[in-house]
């Protein structure tokens, strides 16, 4: 990073990578969707709500079941090195707890919501793209949401000056630029509160914690922006194909 | 939830009278309660206590015992919650080759319950080999530029009715480390480069009356502490408290989040913070459970080190 606070891509640290969203890139599920965040692609489709087994018909309300599947291929970094391990089955977790609070259960009960994500490139910031892949699937299926969960990760990078240690933040960092210092996922709600997080190697203060809080806050207007974009796109693209004479 | 309902209640003569029927309700409504453990809990929580008669930002006590299995492992270490012994880990030293260029060893965790089958605790073994894998010094367990030692850590859960396992789990194992000690090495010759470096290398048995002893080192003095968050509403507005170190039932029937901070006791920085709720928190909630996790850091830093 130079010293004006821009990074060896040329972004400035509050700037997210270039973000591209294919919707119904799958024809045997119900949603789907293509997630492009610089060279992080995500690739997640939403089967259901469908009919559960049978020890899960006692439930009031729909189960949301996530999982994630990545290639040994598609770890490496832009550079070609390899990446640092990944914890699927703890990301697991985060996804079904978080969609599951976004997600109106009330209004399938007794169903099971199935979300598959492949990680088809990863270069960073794969949790984050995860989520909104999972996200643009579930508005891809007309699935009822309460509202739309957005994830920014923040890399922390200690710098010493005049024996202070200042902490520079930087908003959706590539693989290399995560080897290099510890990286906070913080997931918020449209009316900035945090619904959940995720750290790797931090060593931070909590006002450093804020900080991050807030900056992930004022990055997710701009990915639910992106999304009603892409939205809008698909009902025009559906309105002149149905009805193209 | 079990669910107490009326049955042909309005038809029966005996309960004509209105006060009685008034009365039949109200304890139809009591008992609903007794037997739900969600509207158990949130009956002592709603008067800022818990069923174990603790306070909502209170912990039991714990207590670490070192080397409770001397003979079998190189290394080991068993938490109790209250006088409940909850967790035992065993470490056992492996060489093996470096994968990694300038990597250093490598930590591999097994957590295994005589109630549950493996799959249940998938979650809880890939948290404890992230953290681990964070807050140790991997390059202490170097022993040539070829080979180091793995720790293979082996949890065993004796109570999991206690709950907060994360924390147990993770004390167990940091204990564990402390009380390793790692083995001398020796290393046969390589035939066709006259190397010791490239030839099989063995750990010797550990001399415990060896004047010399090489014990794990940990850089930081990691911390964790476990906290439910519980939403009360109200008639006027919804209101958050943090449930300090929870019990299972607590967790599983009365909580919407759980939050786990791992702090370094001596810098009370922030090494770990993972939170998973069904419902979205102010981000000063997250500083109060900082400050909480400080706390418990100053409290449980003795008994570590």
């Amino acid at each position: 990073m130079t010293n004006n606070n821009i990074r060896t891509d040329g972004r400035p640290t509050s700037s997210l990578r270039p973000l591209a969203c294919e919707l119904g890139t799958l024809q045997n599920s119900d949603g789907s969707a293509l997630w492009k965040s610089g060279a992080t692609h995500v690739l997640a489709s939403v089967h259901g709500p469908l009919a559960p087994r049978l020890v899960q018909q006692e439930r009031q309300e729909a189960v949301v079941s996530v999982v994630i599947k990545s290639g040994n291929s598609s770890n490496a970094g832009s550079d070609g090195s390899s990446s640092a391990p990944t914890y699927e089955r703890e990301w697991e977790h985060l996804l079904t707890t978080t969609l599951s609070s976004a997600i109106v259960l009330e209004s399938y009960p007794r169903a099971v919501i199935q979300i598959v994500i492949q990680i088809l490139s990863a270069d960073g910031s794969i949790l984050a793209a995860c989520l909104h892949a999972a996200v643009s699937a579930l508005l891809d299926a007309g699935v009822e949401l309460h509202f739309l969960p957005t994830a920014s990760t923040c890399l922390i990078h200690n710098e010493e000056s005049n024996d202070h240690v200042n902490a520079t933040i930087s908003l959706d960092p590539t693989a290399m630029e995560e080897q290099s210092a510890g990286t906070l996922v913080v997931v918020t709600t449209p009316d900035s509160k945090v619904l959940a997080t995720h750290t790797s190697f931090v060593n931070e203060s909590v006002g450093t914690l804020l900080q991050c809080c807030a900056m992930a806050c004022r990055a997710g207007p701009a990915i639910i922006a992106f999304w009603r974009l892409v939205l809008e796109q698909k009902a025009t693209r559906e309105d002149l194909t149905l009805w193209a004479s | 939830m079990a669910d107490v309902t009326m049955t042909n209640a309005d038809a029966d003569p005996k309960l004509q009278n209105s006060n009685d029927l008034v009365q039949w309700k109200e304890v139809t409504k009591q008992m609903n309660v007794l037997l739900s453990k969600k509207l158990t809990l949130e009956s002592y929580w709603t008067r800022q206590t818990r069923p174990d008669g603790r306070l909502l930002s209170q912990c039991r006590s714990l207590s670490l015992t070192k080397a409770v299995l001397r003979k079998t492992t190189n290394g080991s270490a068993m938490v109790s919650l209250n006088a409940t012994r909850v967790v035992v880990a065993g470490i056992v030293l492996q060489v093996g080759r470096i994968i990694v260029p300038n990597g250093g060893g490598d930590v591999n965790v097994t957590v295994s319950s005589a109630s549950s089958t493996q799959a249940d605790y998938t979650n809880l073994q890939s948290w404890l080999e992230r953290t681990l894998q964070e807050t140790l010094d991997l390059q202490q367990l170097i022993i040539s530029p070829t080979h180091a030692f793995s720790f293979q850590i082996g949890l065993q859960i004796l109570n999991e009715a206690a709950g907060n396992l994360k924390d147990c789990c993770l004390l167990a194992a940091l204990a564990a480390c402390q009380d390793t000690i790692l083995p001398e090495t020796t290393s046969t010759m390589d035939a066709k480069s006259s190397s010791k470096q490239s030839g099989i290398v063995y750990a010797k048995p550990v001399d415990t009356n060896a004047k010399i002893q090489r014990r794990i080192q940990l850089p930081v003095v990691a911390i964790p502490l476990t906290l439910g968050l519980w939403t009360s509403k109200s008639e006027d507005d919804t209101t958050m408290e943090w449930i300090v170190d929870p019990t299972r039932i607590e967790l599983q029937h009365g909580c919407v989040g759980q939050l786990t901070i791992v702090l370094d006791a001596r810098t009370n920085r922030i090494l770990q913070c993972d939170l998973a709720s069904l419902k979205a928190i102010d981000p000063t909630m997250l500083a109060l459970a900082v400050r909480m996790a400080e706390g418990r850091a100053k409290e449980l830093m003795q008994q570590l080190i």
